[in-house]
């Protein structure tokens, strides 16, 4: 899970535009300015390129922070 | 959070609930919800309004404008909006959406970043419709100028009486310029049966066939309204309610005292739109000539238009300080593909359009 979270970081900073970001399990929209729903939808698609999974409009709502995401992603990997 | 439904059979009860009264985001105002209540393509059991609701108050929502292809229920997006503190119920407000609509959902005019997400996710196609026109026969420096250049905000009252007399003198100079249409005028107060008939005749391949009620109705109940005639303020309402102008007609357009077109026109504050036309494309450039004129009568400073064979018209009959090309989506969710025919027709005011 550690290496998803690694993983993650790249992706999250390049979203944001922010190299100095930091993503812990707790961070959500409230942590990140520019986490709206546009980006909210690039974030997804560019983890979904990058693991190569898909999540359909009801799991991309229901991931509330980098925690959900990243039991998201481990919940896909594990069922491949 | 949770979700609240209004459906329009509830409307009325929720303008004088405290939810509605008492939050600090309006989510509709009272002309737009009793116009949703008066649509003619609604049924009572339709939602109009998603609501995003916590502590009692409204962090988000999402409209539902219900109309018909043919025989067929389906719902355009007529808003969408989520509070700053609260971004991520707006995805959530998204798939409610969906979900009340049973997908069957129509979008147009989307926004740039409402149309990135509906691509990203894939719910919708998108088309881009061809290119419409915004001709400009005014200005509005006061307006365009602050946005270029901050400084220029110190200057508005200056810019404004420039404004002011540079459009009296290009009004009089189109005055001069455009040829004047050689057609007669009547105000549609109710359909004649020949008023239908001719609707029918120039209806075809229309996607959305709006009949002489569905006229009426968007006449009648619109959502825009006169500063000044409006009974609310809409300070936390984030969609337009209220202009400085807003005037909407439905006309006849005789020629030898034979009818030859039937608009319904729409200005809102400077700019002049047509969002319905009836008419052969033959008088089509009489047409032309008519809203030039009209633009003149209403002090408008442009025209918006999207109907290929009226924007033709107006290259070649009107007369323009400058125009500027301006871009039109369309989407529909993939289960309605079967409704959508191969060269079907869209009217500027498809959707929400008409009236805002």
């Amino acid at each position: 899970m550690q290496e998803i979270y690694q993983g993650l970081q790249p992706i999250f900073a390049e979203i944001f535009e922010d190299d100095a970001i930091e993503i812990s399990a707790s961070t959500s929209a409230k942590d990140i300015p520019l986490w709206d729903s546009l980006h909210h939808v690039l974030l997804i698609a560019a983890i979904e390129g990058k693991y190569d999974v898909e999540f359909d409009l009801e799991e991309l709502t229901s991931m509330q922070n980098v925690g959900d995401i990243v039991k998201a992603i481990e919940s896909k990997r594990n069922a491949l | 959070m949770r979700f609240k439904h209004i459906h329009i059979a509830e409307l009325a009860t929720f303008l004088e609930s405290d939810l509605y009264l008492q939050s600090t985001h309006c989510p509709i105002s009272r002309h737009r919800a009793i116009s949703q209540i008066n649509n003619p393509q609604a049924d009572p059991e339709d939602v109009a309004l998603v609501l995003a609701v916590e502590e009692k108050q409204i962090i988000g929502y999402i409209g539902l404008l219900p109309d018909r292809i043919g025989e067929e229920r389906v719902y355009w997006n007529s808003c969408w909006w989520a509070s700053d503190k609260h971004r991520t119920v707006a995805l959530p407000l998204l798939l409610e959406f969906l979900k009340v609509a049973d997908k069957r959902i129509l979008l147009t005019d989307m926004p740039p970043h409402t149309e990135q997400i509906i691509r990203k996710l894939k719910i919708a196609k998108i088309i881009n419709l061809p290119a419409g026109m915004v001709g400009y026969v005014g200005v509005k420096l006061a307006d365009w100028l602050p946005v270029r250049a901050s400084f220029m905000k110190r200057f508005k009252r200056l810019l404004q009486i420039i404004d002011n007399i540079l459009n009296t003198l290009f009004k009089i100079y189109f005055k001069l310029r455009i040829a004047k249409p050689t057609i007669s005028t009547t105000p549609i107060e109710q359909f004649t049966y020949h008023d239908e008939s001719f609707m029918n005749l120039h209806s075809s391949g229309e996607l959305i066939r709006r009949s002489p009620e569905g006229l009426m109705w968007i006449l009648n109940y619109p959502w825009v309204l006169t500063k000044g005639t409006a009974p609310y303020q809409y300070d936390h309402y984030y969609f337009t309610a209220v202009a400085k102008k807003a005037k909407f007609e439905l006309v006849r357009l005789q020629k030898n005292n034979e009818l030859i077109a039937i608009l319904y026109l729409r200005v809102i504050n400077d700019q002049l739109v047509a969002p319905y036309i009836y008419c052969d494309r033959r008088d089509m450039d009489e047409i032309a000539r008519f809203l030039m004129q009209k633009m003149l009568e209403e002090d408008c400073t442009n025209i918006l238009v999207y109907n290929q064979l009226l924007k033709e018209a107006l290259l070649r009959e009107g007369s323009f300080l400058f125009k500027k090309e301006v871009a039109r989506n369309f989407a529909w969710h993939p289960s309605i593909d079967h409704l959508m025919d191969v060269a079907f027709k869209l009217q500027d005011g498809d959707g929400d359009v008409a009236f805002c």
